[in-house]
């Protein structure tokens, strides 16, 4: 018998939204559907398909889920004459799956500008009940620094490398940062916004990989940065990892982070 | 644009039709895509291409090998024979939702390899159009490797010796999953032969030496498959898709 189904489906104005919804053979009653939004400019099936790989994975888990392409993305349009608007399109993602009995409650997943756009949407509409950020939002502190010069101190030839052929010519900020996809808040509006998430009574995840050790340099630097995080939200570190998590181990260790939070959820 | 799934029950396919917006064409395109880094980076280009071909009467079918995209499968599951047997599904099914007398089987780097494979194994086409197509299995395989190496070293120079990348396993190649079957079967897909009905597209910075006698498209945009930073980067390919679309409204004709 089969575990899941999966469905695509066109919603927003339109149609011009496209998605897959992935329903469980048995679906744990009264738990939140998932939303995954894309992964910087890559379609719906996520980079190294990490998007399919976690919605069957969840599905076999008991969870409902939707991944599916923002406005100008994969298989989705922008509307016409509006600017594109991810908030507007994660609107429209939580309409379409309550108007197929998949609501009322969310919860998000998102990756790079996938987590930018799953906390802005999180940080306005109240159906969101947990989110899980994958290389989201990372603000520096002092031990951040020091580790960061401590590193280049301990690989001299990095330093002989950027002497000899200067900065690299591709950019070290994030991936989605440096593409114009997004831009980080201000620290101040990224706290008051977490704040508000746990006061909401929302779940908050956060993991990070070892290829934005450019600017998250060990595991707690979160909590350092937010306080009130401690003790509220989950929060991994996975240094082995990349950023698009290219090594299936990794993958499969990120899918069982996110299954097991969110059976903890239920719990 | 359709998205729909479609062919056998145990491992149903992908697909998204594309039907003419104006006066349709007697000749429907079967576009098939490319594998790993290259289909994640063509999804939205072969969209383009898929729209533009519509808008100009062509029906077309775009489509995931299982275990791929959005198709049923694991990954590492995946082997030749059933993504050859996924092309025919596939063409078979773009003949019966058209109802066109003619079918065209455009693949794109990959997909072109296989499209040839399949039509060596039976698959009738009244056209073929190979897209950037590798010299062989093993020079795409070759490629690939190639890239995944230079962009493991990459991330091995940025990062720090405490946080580096974890070994790649033997079974996986650009992030994708990559079984030795698979790989032994892909590496040994030959060179395409010289048939009548082939048009031979490429990029500006792609050069491989087509059969005597076919027929040429020169693209004005490069394509960038050889490098390791433009791989992990989407390519839209808008102008490639108007000249193409320009070429075979009279091609095809």
């Amino acid at each position: 018998m089969a575990t899941l189904r999966e469905t695509p489906i066109r919603f927003g104005e339109q149609g011009r939204l496209l998605g897959i919804v992935t329903v469980p053979a048995r679906q744990l009653p009264g738990q939140p559907t998932v939303i995954i939004p894309n992964t910087g400019l890559e379609h719906r099936v996520g980079p190294n398909r990490l998007h399919v790989q976690i919605a069957r994975a969840l599905a076999a888990a008991g969870y409902a889920s939707l991944r599916f392409d923002i406005a100008g993305l994969g298989d989705s349009d922008p509307a016409p004459g509006q600017a594109a608007s991810a908030q507007a399109d994660l609107k429209a993602a939580a309409e379409a799956l309550t108007a197929r009995r998949l609501g009322p409650e969310f919860v998000l997943i998102g990756l790079c500008s996938g987590a930018h756009d799953a906390h802005q949407f999180a940080a306005s509409d109240s159906r969101v009940a947990g989110a899980l950020f994958i290389d989201g939002y990372a603000y520096p502190t002092r031990k951040f620094r020091l580790i960061r010069a401590w590193r280049r101190l301990c690989q001299p030839e990095k330093i002989w490398r950027r002497l000899r052929h200067g900065r690299p010519t591709q950019s070290t900020a994030p991936a989605g940062v440096s593409m114009g996809l997004f831009r980080y808040p201000p620290r101040a509006e990224a706290g008051a916004d977490y704040q508000r998430m746990l006061e909401r009574g929302m779940h908050l995840a956060f993991v990070y990989t070892g290829d934005v050790e450019y600017e998250y340099a060990y595991r707690d630097q979160l909590l350092d940065v937010f306080p009130q995080l401690r003790g509220y939200a989950k929060l991994w570190f996975l240094p082995h990892s990349d950023h698009t998590l290219t090594r299936r181990r990794t993958r499969e260790e990120l899918i069982a982070l996110a299954r097991d939070w969110l059976a903890g959820l239920q719990a | 644009m359709e998205p729909f799934y479609f062919g056998r029950s145990q491992r149903p396919l992908f697909g998204q039709r594309h039907a003419p917006t104006g006066v349709a064409r007697q000749t429907a395109v079967l576009i098939c895509p490319s594998w790993g880094p290259e289909y994640m980076r063509c999804y939205r280009g072969l969209r383009t291409l898929a729209t533009r071909l519509a808008a100009t009467g062509f029906e077309s079918l775009r489509f995931d090998y299982s275990g791929t995209g959005d198709s049923e499968g694991m990954a590492l599951d995946s082997r030749l024979e059933h993504w050859l047997e996924d092309l025919a599904t596939a063409a078979a099914e773009l003949r019966a939702l058209s109802g066109c007398p003619r079918l065209a089987v455009l693949g794109l780097r990959f997909g072109a390899l296989l499209a040839e494979a399949a039509i060596r194994q039976g698959l009738k086409a009244d056209a073929q159009i190979l897209w950037d197509c590798p010299a062989s299995g093993a020079d795409y395989v070759e490629l690939m490797r190639a890239l995944d190496q230079g962009r493991d070293r990459i991330k091995a120079q940025r990062r720090s010796r405490s946080a580096q990348l974890i070994q790649r396993a033997d079974n996986e190649l650009c992030g994708h999953a990559w079984p030795p079957a698979l790989a032994e079967a892909v590496s040994a897909l030959p060179a395409p032969m010289a048939r009548p009905g082939q048009l031979w597209v490429h990029s500006s910075d792609h050069a491989v030496a087509r059969p005597t006698g076919a027929e040429p498209l020169s693209l004005d945009e490069p394509s960038h498959w050889h490098d390791e930073y433009w791989i992990g980067s989407p390519w839209l390919a808008v102008k490639a898709s108007q000249q193409l679309t320009e070429k075979l409204v009279t091609w095809l004709r």
